[in-house]
Parts: structure tokens; sequence; C-alpha cells
């Protein structure tokens, strides 16, 4: 019997632009469609847009599940629309929080990562009367947006109030006319951008971004190009 | 080529480049033209008078405007009609067209309509033809093809990718004028963002054109020096961004404003709006008003010193206010003749600019109007009269070629009413002007009635101090600190109405060709409201949207109801105030599709791929004959990914359900699966489907495809409030399905999984969670097709592995996929109804034979007292399945006849092959749904017999899915 393999749903996209694949924690990652050095000079130029799909997200809610998140949470608590980076207590894995209410939050964390840090808020959840935590890294398509001319596409995407969006914040938008996560990630570097959108909907989405950013320079990157660009581990998933 | 008089000498107000040349086409011929033209400035300097031909009467009409507010210069550019040419800037190749008129617009034959006018009054397609009814049918299409404006060619190729933007800030000044940017400028120095619109290629509004000397900063300067140091100004804030050849068209609740700049429209919202949009002229009512060579004062400045156009040879200006007096004198300076300056006003305070034109001997004459102009196609002379309507002898004719109208104002106001704004006319300028406006919205500048320099600027300074109080949230003083402010510079800018003479074609609306007399009559047939005689006459609803003809329309409303104007009121201002293209509106051509996580396999296999709601589905993969054989007696597989899928947790996740449900959910066990019937308050059912208990408060719950965000928002809408513990989680793109079934789909999944899937351990409506080849999964026995079969639920990045794993486990005891048409016969085989196919808006599950899924015995639910109501009293129709012998071809929605009458119709109907029959599935009079009664269908002009059925046409018992 053949193993499992995990695929984003822009799999299919990114074969037919002829993206050199490779894979790691059973996804599939796209290195690159041209060369790596080109899309790192676009991505600083104007623009890159990488498939995060498999981009871990946990989503903690309930009357009590900021009290679980801070006892969790190393970094600063975040305000409702506002996310922070820090690590998850216990351990060295470095976290993202997003917090969308006063008592819903998402955990965002680098692919490999994903197991321990459900299990991690689970387990703590498990202890309180109504905190509940789902894996709901099936559920989105991300989007990484990296570079100057990111704002001018979002603005032309839907109505985000992208100028007003300083970093480590985030908002539920529309985007392309579908609804969307849009997070301002922290700096360095400078406008970049994470967006979450139903998987359903993730070829759709991913074109309209491609089409809002075509005027403007933008064109699609891999992960390494991603990774020379930000330095996140989230990106050091592919075995190159 | 065509080029017509030569040039002025360039002078630093002009936008046009002497040394770069453009050409483009224009009726075929090429024009030449200057960077920084507009097409209609172009056409003007290559000798054309002629632009357009009206609406009705195909009357040829010229430049009046030259600022986008007139309809005269409509022409067809690059394909796309209805194009303003005065806004329109000239590009190298491109390709112009006059339209409305054959063979050309310099001689259209069918201006012969005119000559028939006495049989087209207002409204005479209400009086003339409507008896007999073809008469319409017959004159319609006529009536199209003669009047009306540019055609939307149906060949066209799109020709431009639309946009939209979305922008946010602080302050939203719309207008570029000398306001606009003092307000802009005042504003940024606050430190708040600032977004300007301007419909203009360059800031300066009015200063723009003009060469008068102004006192600004100082120094004495002429008004486009003025601006083009306001506009450097403006543009070193960094906190300033300037929209250029911007045109904002509507003003919505919430600050938003609609901004249409070339192809992209762009939805700006603001804490503060200001209004900086100035006026317009507008003409005044005399016979023959609407001829080339009547032109409005500004327009002809625009072209002097703008273009370095001469507007005419010798003009009459006819004017009511100084702003005639600085026309002539610039028409002087550019070489014209002034053949008179005739001034309504008996005794005007005549400004310093008239004893220049006395130097040069301009007859200037006092309490004198242009009663007509004379001419056959372009004006040849004016028509002079007493204004208060003297005897005939004091009428004179001046021979010229232009006529210069500067006699009325309109503040550019509609914005201001959008947002909630209230005007008033203010008697001593002649303008409406807003004496109330809402919270955050501003006004500034000409369409406060102000017309010097200095007042304009102090309004714009003091709408600027207002906003920056409101941005601080301290209390704002405008609009009553302004007004008192203001008092002082609207006695500099008095002026006076225009009395409106002579009865024959003194054009009113200029769009419509809706001339006085028509609004006279209008109101003598009892449209004495503004508001009915605007939809009676259509004056005011052409492209202009009533910039040239509304007041006048008021003030003869006004005349002829013996009515103060402000009691005639005005007509109801709504956007968009400019012609936008639908294309805008709808914005890029994105249209949302989801993709299930194993659509690439079906388009692999498959072409016949259909549309359900913004999802792709599968109609089949072979034949509906190799589905159905293979589920029958093998297995098959169809992906159900599309069906909704909701995740509810919580300790009071039971109590939801039986709130929502009208089944019981509390005592339903872990490791069980129940159906469950969605109700309205109504007791109409809403959606079905299964509700399986994965543990203690832990449910997983599939939806009808279209229907997930519905019950999503159902759900949480049912438990708030409560103070339950409970969260519902919409896992419809999370989680992928597949339906495996058949009698070997046992013997596919046992291998493949490490749960117990015999019988025994595993019975029908039983759920269990485990691995399905390595992947994590829930598993689900249920039988939607009616055969043994599991739903296998699991993460959607999986969805091409798990259908691969499955296929090729199956492939040796025949396994086929199966799509949406094969499902929907192997359903309708056992009467399984599919809510929004076999139900409608009217639809109880007492009528539907599904009473068992309601539970009265249980505490309240959505819909429980209208069924409990039902149930005793249920409705007159019932949903039953039948069955007929037949050699057509029925198909859904057939009507059910009883004794010839309509009386139902069939909701889903097939051809069974294990009946060797249809079978289907209808709505029928309840006396008529008992087993065995004979009902009939009407399809294909015939009617035929068929047999209502009781029990599932296809293993009633149950007892291949147990």
């Amino acid at each position: 019997m053949r193993s499992p393999y995990r695929l984003s749903p822009l799999h299919a996209w990114h074969q037919r632009h002829s993206a050199q694949m490779s894979s790691g924690e059973g996804w599939s990652y796209v290195l690159h469609y041209r060369d790596s050095q080109t899309e790192v000079q676009m991505a600083g130029s104007t623009g890159g847009i990488c498939d995060m799909t498999a981009l871990a997200k946990i989503d903690v809610r309930g009357d009590r599940s900021a009290e679980i998140v801070a006892r969790l949470f190393s970094g600063p608590m975040p305000e409702i629309n506002r996310c922070a980076s820090g690590v998850l207590s216990g351990s060295q894995l470095s976290i993202s929080l997003v917090r969308l209410t006063a008592d819903r939050f998402l955990i965002l964390a680098a692919p490999p990562c994903r197991e321990q840090v459900y299990e991690h808020f689970h387990a703590a959840a498990q202890a309180s009367a109504c905190v509940h935590v789902t894996d709901m890294t099936s559920a989105f398509m991300a989007i990484y947006l990296l570079g100057p001319n990111v704002p001018q596409m979002l603005k032309k995407l839907g109505s985000a109030p992208v100028d007003q969006m300083k970093t480590q914040s985030c908002a539920q938008v529309t985007t392309a006319r579908v609804w969307s996560l849009l997070v301002h990630m922290p700096a360095p570097p400078e406008n970049a951008w994470l967006l979450l959108a139903s998987r359903d909907y993730g070829e759709y989405v991913w074109e309209s971004v491609l089409d809002a950013g075509h005027a403007l320079g933008i064109g699609a990157m891999g992960v390494i190009a991603a990774q020379a660009c930000t330095g996140m581990e989230a990106f050091d998933v592919a075995t190159v | 080529m065509s080029s017509g008089p030569e040039r002025l000498a360039a002078a630093p107000s002009h936008q046009v480049d002497p040394s770069q040349e453009v050409q483009f086409s224009y009726n075929g011929r090429r024009i030449k033209a200057l960077a920084g033209d507009t097409v209609a400035s172009a056409l003007f300097a290559a000798g054309r008078r002629i632009f357009s031909r009206s609406f009705k009467y195909h009357r040829p009409r010229g430049l009046l405007c030259c600022s986008g507010d007139c309809p005269n210069c409509i022409m067809e550019v690059d394909g796309r009609p209805n194009i303003r040419a005065c806004r329109t800037s000239v590009r190298e190749g491109m390709q112009v067209c006059s339209q409305n008129a054959w063979p050309s617009v310099e001689h259209d034959v069918l201006r012969v309509i005119e000559r028939f006018d006495r049989f087209l009054p207002i409204g005479f397609y209400y009086k003339t033809l409507y008896k007999p009814r073809l008469l319409w049918k017959i004159a319609e299409p006529i009536i199209r093809r003669l009047a009306g404006m540019g055609r939307v060619r149906e060949d066209a190729q799109p020709h431009a990718k639309y946009e939209h933007r979305y922008e946010y800030t602080d302050v939203l000044v719309i207008g570029g004028g000398p306001a606009g940017m003092e307000a802009a400028g005042h504003v940024a120095a606050t430190g708040a963002s600032v977004l300007l619109a301007d419909n203009e290629p360059q800031l300066g509004g009015h200063l723009r054109y003009e060469t008068r000397l102004h006192s600004y900063q100082g120094s004495d300067l002429p008004g486009h020096e003025v601006a083009r140091k306001m506009a450097d100004s403006l543009r070193a804030q960094p906190n300033v961004q300037i929209l250029a050849e911007a045109t904002a068209f509507g003003s919505y609740e919430g600050n938003l404003v609609p901004i249409l700049q070339g192809d992209t429209l762009i939805h700006v919202r603001c804490k503060a709006l200001i209004v900086a949009t100035g006026c317009h002229q507008y003409p005044s009512v005399f016979r023959n008003n609407d001829m080339p060579g009547v032109m409005l004062s500004r327009a002809a400045l625009r072209l002097i010193n703008l273009f370095g156009i001469r507007p005419g040879n010798r003009a009459v200006v006819a004017t009511s206010n100084e702003e005639g007096y600085f026309a002539a004198l610039e028409c002087l300076r550019a070489g014209m003749e002034i053949a008179a300056v005739v001034d309504a006003r008996h005794s005007p305070e005549l400004p310093p600019q008239a004893a220049d034109l006395q130097a040069q001997n301009v007859p200037l004459l006092s309490g004198m109007i242009v009663g007509e102009a004379v001419g056959s196609t372009t004006v040849e002379g004016a028509m002079i009269a007493p204004a208060d309507g003297g005897a005939t002898p004091e009428k004179q004719t001046i021979a010229c070629d232009l006529i210069l109208l500067s006699t009325a104002w309109q503040g550019n106001a509609a914005l201001l009413l959008q947002s909630g704004s209230r005007l008033a006319l203010d008697k001593e300028i002649g303008q409406q002007v807003p004496v109330k406006t809402p919270p955050g919205i501003f006004a500034a500048g000409e369409v406060l009635g102000l017309r010097d320099l200095p007042g304009i600027l102090r309004s714009a300074r003091l709408s600027a101090e207002a906003v920056t109080q409101q941005l601080r949230q301290e209390q704002s003083t405008w609009p009553e600190h302004l007004q008192a402010q203001l008092e002082h510079a609207r006695g500099q800018a008095a002026a006076f109405a225009m009395p409106i003479a002579g009865p024959r074609k003194n054009f009113v609306c200029l769009c419509e060709d809706v001339v006085e007399k028509d609004l006279r009559q209008g109101v003598e047939e009892g449209f004495d409201e503004i508001e009915t005689l605007k939809r009676y006459s259509t004056v005011s609803m052409g492209p202009c949207q009533g910039r040239m003809c509304s007041r006048n329309a008021t003030e003869i409303c006004s005349y002829a109801t013996n009515r103060d104007f402000g009691a005639v009121g005005t007509t109801t201002n709504r956007p968009p105030i400019h012609p936008v293209p639908l294309g805008a509106l709808a914005g890029p051509e994105w249209h949302p599709v989801k993709h299930t996580s194993m659509h690439e396999k079906h388009t692999a296999v498959t072409t016949q791929i259909m549309n359900m709601g913004v999802w792709k589905r599968p109609l089949l993969y072979s034949s509906v004959s190799e589905e159905y054989e293979a589920v029958r007696t093998r297995a098959g597989i169809i992906d159900i990914s599309t069906l909704g899928k909701l995740v509810v947790k919580g300790s009071d996740a039971a109590a939801l359900l039986d709130k929502v449900y009208t089944h019981k959910f509390s005592n339903l066990q872990s490791g069980r699966t129940r159906y469950g019937v969605i109700c309205d308050e109504s007791g109409i059912i809403v959606d079905d489907g299964a509700v399986a208990c994965l543990g203690p408060g832990h449910y997983y719950i599939t939806t009808s495809t279209g229907n997930v965000d519905l019950i999503e928002q159902w759900l949480k809408s049912c438990a708030t409030g409560t103070g339950w513990c409970v969260h519902v989680y919409n896992m419809t793109s999370g989680i992928s399905a597949v339906n495996l079934a058949g009698p070997k789909s046992r013997d596919i999944l046992a291998p493949l999984t490490d749960v117990d899937v015999s019988s025994s351990s595993f019975p029908y409506m039983a759920c269990r969670q485990g691995q399905v080849a390595g992947v994590p999964a829930t598993l689900l026995r249920v039988g939607f097709v009616g055969e043994l079969g599991w739903e296998i639920h699991f993460p959607s990045e999986y969805g091409e592995y798990m259908w691969d794993v499955l296929l090729e486990a199956g492939a040796c005891l025949g396994i086929k996929p199966f799509g949406v048409e094969t499902q929907r016969l192997l359903r309708l085989e056992k009467k399984h109804v599919i809510v929004g196919q076999d139900t409608d808006a009217l639809s109880n599950p007492y009528d539907c034979d599904m009473s068992w899924v309601v539970k009265l015995d249980k505490e309240d639910f959505v819909g429980r007292h209208v069924l409990a109501r039902v149930r005793q009293q249920p409705g007159p129709n019932r949903l039953v399945g039948f069955h007929a012998s037949y050699d057509g071809h029925p198909v859904d929605g057939s009507a059910i006849v009883i004794q010839g009458k309509l009386a139902g119709r069939i909701t889903s109907v097939r051809f069974s092959p294990s009946l060797k029959k249809y079978v289907g599935l209808a709505w029928v009079p309840a006396e008529h749904a008992k087993p065995g009664t004979e009902i009939a269908f009407h399809t294909h002009g015939k009617t035929h017999p068929a047999i209502v059925a009781e029990e599932a046409f296809y293993d009633a018992e149950g007892a291949r899915q147990k």
C-alpha cells in the first residue's frame, strides 16, 4: 500500500505551472517555479506569493480560552484583531497567536509542530470547563504574501483596511468575494502578510490574487525564495 | 487629414503641448491634435462645430459646457458608446465616431422628425400607441431605432479590465479646485490622512483657465498661477493622496464614496467628507438655445486658456453677473470681436472689466436678454429683447457666430444631497446652497454659493477647521459658524435669475429633448408635482442627470403652478450622478468556484462536470446504467465532499441539537448516527442530514450541499443568549468525504482500516473513528443509495490519495466511481428525499410522510408549535412515490393531472433499471395519496397514468443496507 500524502488545493495549479516540487511532513511543497534567485528579487522589488497551506492552524475557543492561551504562550497576550509571536511554553516551538475575538484564538505554527502544538493545547483544554481546541489545518488554504506592492494588491482584492493594519494585526475580510483572514505578519520583513481562506476556494483565491497582483509585478514564488526573504522556519520544511 | 484654424500663441495656462502632435480618427478621417487636447478640443480646433445629434429630434448640438456636464459631445470612442468627448484625452490612433445620426452628424436625415413634433407631444406614446396593442409592438422597435443614445456593440470584445480598489482615509475631499486644495492642505497639516479626488487631469478647478489676477500670499497672480502654486504645495504633503481624473459618483451611508478613475472603481471610506465640487453654469431658456454656437462662458474660457482655441469670431455675451464681463474681456484678448454684452440686470453695478470693454467700444446693453439664437444649423445671430418682455420693436438681431451665456449657476451639490444634507434657495445669489449637513459632511467653495477667491479659501479653511475638530472628537461648529462667516462673501456674489422667455423650441432638457412647452403641457395635464412631472416628461433623466435642466424645470413648474420655487421642491438626487460603465460596477471577473479535494481526479477521467451552486461535481463518469449496475451488484464510490459538515462541541451541544432538530439527540449514544430534519418556526423543512455522536458533547453533522452556511448560522443563532457551552465549527472545507457503497464495499474497506466493519461491531446507523489507509477518518454507516455502505470522512489534504487508494483496493472487485446523476436514481429508488428538490417553501415533515422525524414529546424546539397543529390538521397535499410504465421520458417538474386539472407536480423522476419502469416523487392532493391510487402526469403534450406507491421501490425492508 502506498503512503498517505497531503496536497494543498493548489497542487494541480503548481504542476501546471512547472513548479519544482519537494515533500516534507507528508506535504508537497513548491521549491520554485523559475529559479529561486529570480523569485527572491521579485519578492524584494515588487512582491511574491507562496502557497503555505501546510502551515498548522489550531483553533482555540471558549469562555476560558484566554486563560489557557496565556498559560501556554510565552509571548505577550495580543488584543483582539492583533497577533503576537512567541514560544509554546515548555518547549522551543515558535508559534504565532492570532486573536480573533475575546475568546477565540488561532495558533499558527510550522507544519512539523502541528501535532505537538495541538496536543499541548488540547491537554490543557481538557482540564477546563469550556475551552475547545480544533485542528483547522485542513480547513484553510494559506498564502504568504511578501513585497512592497502587496498592500496595493490587497486593496484591489477586498475591503481590508490595509493602510490601517499595522504589523501584528489581523482582520476577517472579504478577499476576491470570499471570506478570509488577513494577518499582517510581524516585521521584519516589512510587508509580509498571510491570507487564510476556505480550502475549497483555494485555486480560485490563488488565481484571483495573482490576477490582482499581475499589473503590480507580483508573481508566484516557492518556499526557497520565501525562506530567503523571511528566514522564517515555517518555510524550512522542504527537503531541498 | 483635417485641421482647423490656427491655435493661439502658447501661454502658461495652456495644457496642450504644441510640440507633440497626436493623430486620431474621427468618423474615418484623421484629425491632428496636440498632446493635452481632449477629443472635443481637438475636433473644435479642427473646425468641427456639430458634435452630436439630439435624442429625439436629431437637432445638431455643439460644444456647450466643455466640462462633462452636458450631453452635447457624447460620442463613441474605441467602440465604447456615450463617451463625453470633452472629458476624454486624445490618444494616438484612437477611433472616434459620432452616434445617433445618419448618414453623418453634419447631415442627419433623421432631423425630419422635428417636422412632426406636433405629433410627438410630451408622453405621446402613452396617448397614441396603446390601441390596438399590436401598434406598440410595431412602433417600439422603430422608436428605439430612431431615438436614443449610442448603441452597445453586441459583438464587441471586452476592451477593459475593470478593477475595484478599497481605500480608507481620515478625510476625503471631493474637488481639486481652490476650495478643495485649501481644505485638504489645512487638514493635512494637522497630520490627518487626506485623499483628494478631482475629475480633471490637473488640480486647480476654474483657476486653471483664469488669467485675471488674484491676490494670493501677498502677490497678485493670474488664476492659473495660483492653481499651480496651491497644487505644488499640496503635492509636497506626504499624507495627501491625490486622485486625478477621478469622478466621485455617489455618497452612501457610513461615508462611503465610490470614485471612478479610469477603469478602476475605488471604494473610499472616510471619517469626514469635504464636498468642494464647485458649481456649474447652465443655459438660460430661449428659442434655439441648443444650437451649435451657444456656449457657456466657462467653456469659452477653457477653450481659450487651456487649449489655445478661439471659440468663435464674433460673440454676443449674455450675462447677469460679473463673470460675463470677464469672459468678454478674455475673448477680446484672444482676438475675437465682442458684438455686445447683454446684461439682464437693469442697472447693474458694473465690474472694473466693464470699463476695459467700453474702452474697446464694446456695447454694453443692460436690461436685455437673448431671446433667440438665429441660424439654420449653427448660430448666425442673436436676437435680443428686453428682459421684462417689452414691446416687439425693441427686439433686434445682432450678427454673431457665438452666444456666450453667463446667466445662471448651480452648485454641484448632489453628493451633499445624497449624504443627507438639506439645500435651500438663496435668493440673493439665485443658487441652492446647503443649509444643513449631517455630522461628518462638510462643504467648501463655490458649492456654497461663493464666487470670489478670498471667500472660497476662507470657507475651505473653516471647513478644514471643523473637520479637524471632529477628528479630535471635539464639538464641531460647522455649519453655524461657517454660515455667519459666509455672509460677507455672499454679498460679493450677487446674481440674478434669468427670466424665461418664449414658447417654442426653448430647450430645457438637452438630454431628452424636452422643451418648455412640454413641461407646461405636463402641468396642465395634472403632473404638477416636480417628481411626477419628471417621470412624465423624462426631464433630468438623461446623461446629465439634471445638471443642465433641473433648475430650469423647477422654475417652469413654479411659474406654471403659481407656486414659490421653494414650494415646488427638487427631485430626489440618487447615485450615480455621472454615468458609470456597468463593467466598473461589476468589477473584476472573479467568479468564486469551489473544488473538492478530489476534483483533479474527476476531471482526469470525465468531462461531465456539473455546477452545483459554486461547486463543481462530476455528473457522470461513464453511463448511468454502468454506474448503477456497479453500485447495485459490486461497489461504487462517489465524492460527497460538497456535503456541509459541521462539528458541534460543548457540554450543551445536545441541548442545542434538541432545540434545532425535530428529532431528539440528547439520547443519541456515542458511536451512533441519526437522521435529522431541521424546520423553521413555521414548521417548514429547512434542511436534513446525518447527526453522528462522536463522544460526550461532540457531534458531527452533515447538511445538504447548499445549506451549510445557513445551518451554521442557524445553530449559532439558536445558541445565542442561552449561556450554553457550545461551539459550532464549519469543517466543510477541512473534511472531504466519499460514499463507498455496494455489496462488495465491506470487502474493499475492511483491509484498509483498523475499524472492525462487521455488521455486529459496526451496525447500520453507527459511526466510528479510526484510520483508513493510514489516514485518520470518521466512518458513518448510512445508506443514502440503499446499499451496504460507508461514508468515509477524512482531512481534505488526503483527498486524492484516498480516492486512489479506494479505487485501487476495489479494482479487483469491480468498483466504479459514480456521479451525481446515478446517485439521484439510486436514492430515488429508495424514496429518499432531497431537501430543496423534492421539498419547497411549504413542505413540512408530515406532508412529506416523514412524521417519524418529529418528536413532539420532547421539550420545545424550533417549529414545534406549528408542527403540533399540522399533525392535527395536515396540509392539502402529500409527497408520494409513484411508478409509471411509459415509453417516453418524463422530466422533473412535469404536471400531475387529476380529472383533467392541474393537481400537483413531479419533483423527481428516473427510469429504474431494477423495476424496468419510471419511479419518482410527486406532490399530489391528499385524497389521492393513498397507495395504489391511480394518478396521471402530463409530459410532452400527453397525459400518462401512474400509480401511487407506499414503500420504497427498491429493497423496501432495507435489508441490503443493513
